[in-house]
């Protein structure tokens, strides 16, 4: 299969398009943004806000998402002047960066709310976007689950074995303990995978299937 | 499918990096459209052995002086990274855990893997798809998502994604394992179909005998037995010694 294939013309969907080249707007406007412009910033970033609010997104969901997100994002902000020095101007580089991060964020969470995956992917192959990316971006939705399920396996394995009420430091042991294995296990799980493929004639060359 | 495949293993012994051996000179022949069953306690080599039939042990490269990848040949082609892209084409592996083995979004996609990997042009892989997919009953799963199978339509897609490469002979690891009856029965039905070498690493011992002719016995990664089935499964004490019965 070419990238090329006609199969992707035949099935985009105009309102998809539109959608994917929305989402990739805004976060190109974010990442554009100067924190001179903070106006411009707080308004696109309400923007993403209404349109996730008619995108029927829940204020719930949005900050349960959020709060999974803006610690990640805060540390890499604060990677800057940690790594820089405390400059006169870092708390504008950091408040940028968060910033532009949470926009972009609120973009693609707003884009996986009115697009499914499957949509989404073929709407990236049917506008060119390289087949390496939409196969890695397919590999990912697909093993995403399987390691969440891993996870829940763990969670539950380590329920079944305390007893009582632990203590939060105890608590937080047991977490670095589970992401500590998540990590082998997965480490583990991507040679099988690997060999699987081997095994089914990958030669590291993507040839997407509609 | 291509022409049924002759598998021969001479001396082989293997560890994995920094373990011990976990094959121990192994030494076996496998006639074409010859049916083996691989029996062993769990940890006895047999998933390790699956490996080297396709070419895809050891990790990393072995050393100059380390040869015992040429121990393994199939139709005459030595089990080495040059001749691995032919050896994968000849010998199609389904693995224990068919989670591993799905990378598909969708079940169609997934089995188009591999006839998408032979450079088949897309009349060819389609035509492939769909006789694998109606060998193994799936065939109104073409648009299903892997994530949402059962274990034993996960086992099924798996082998389809396996047969629409036409392989010559099929090396199945443990395909039994957490079926229940129906699901056995089912992936039982569609191997006594197969018409290539079939080597199939088990611990169901009424399939082995319904399936296959030969047994080949591995323990601690030594060969202890190498007969055929009948003679294999009324030797209670072979049996019981090798952890195959209680």
């Amino acid at each position: 299969m070419t990238d090329s294939a006609p199969f992707c013309a035949a099935r985009l969907e105009p309102g998809a398009i539109v959608k994917l080249i929305s989402s990739v707007t805004i976060v190109l406007l974010a990442c554009s943004i100067s924190w001179e412009a903070w106006p411009a910033a707080g308004a696109l970033l309400a923007v993403t806000l209404a349109a996730l609010a008619c995108a029927g997104v829940r204020l719930a969901v949005l900050c349960r998402r959020l709060g999974l997100f803006l610690p990640i994002m805060s540390l890499i902000a604060l990677s800057i002047p940690l790594s820089q020095g405390f400059t006169s101007t870092w708390l504008q580089i950091s408040a940028t960066v968060l910033l532009r991060g949470v926009i972009s964020f609120l973009s693609g969470l707003w884009l996986i709310h009115v697009l499914p995956f499957d949509n989404l992917l073929l709407t990236m192959r049917g506008l060119r976007v390289p087949a390496v990316v939409v196969a890695c971006l397919a590999m990912m939705h697909r093993y995403l689950f399987v390691l969440w399920e891993e996870i829940e396996r763990l969670r539950t394995a380590r329920r079944a074995r305390r007893f009582g009420r632990p203590s939060r430091i105890f608590d937080w042991l047991a977490a670095v303990g589970l992401i500590g294995t998540l990590v082998i296990r997965s480490l583990d799980r991507g040679h099988r995978i690997h060999r699987a493929m081997l095994a089914r004639g990958w030669d590291g060359h993507l040839r997407p299937w509609p | 499918m291509t022409s049924a495949v002759a598998v021969d293993v001479q001396n082989l012994t293997f560890g994995y990096v920094g373990g011990p051996d976990v094959l121990h000179d192994i030494t076996f022949r496998i006639a074409p459209a010859e049916r083996v069953a691989l029996l062993g306690p769990s940890g006895a080599g047999k998933s390790t052995l699956l490996l080297h039939l396709n070419a895809l042990l050891p990790e990393p490269l072995p050393l100059p002086s380390d040869d015992h990848r040429t121990a393994v040949t199939i139709d005459g082609l030595p089990a080495t990274p040059e001749h691995a892209a032919e050896i994968r084409r000849r010998v199609g592996v389904l693995f224990q855990n068919p989670t591993d083995q799905l990378f598909g979004a969708t079940v169609g996609r997934d089995v188009a893997f591999g006839p998408l990997h032979l450079n088949l042009d897309d009349t060819e892989i389609q035509a492939r798809v769909d006789q694998a997919l109606a060998d193994v009953n799936l065939e109104a799963f073409a648009e299903r998502d892997t994530a949402r199978l059962s274990l034993g339509e996960r086992k099924r897609a798996c082998l389809a994604g396996v047969l629409a490469c036409r392989p010559g002979c099929l090396a199945l690891d443990e395909p039994f394992a957490n079926l229940d009856p129906r699901g056995r029965r089912q992936l039982a039905e569609i191997l006594t179909g197969f018409p290539g070498t079939l080597i199939l690493a088990t611990h169901d011992l009424a399939l082995v005998r319904e399936l296959t002719d030969r047994i080949i016995v591995l323990d601690n990664g030594r060969l202890c037995a190498d007969a055929i089935a009948e003679v294999v499964l009324d030797d209670v004490q072979l049996l019981q010694r090798h952890g195959l019965v209680a």
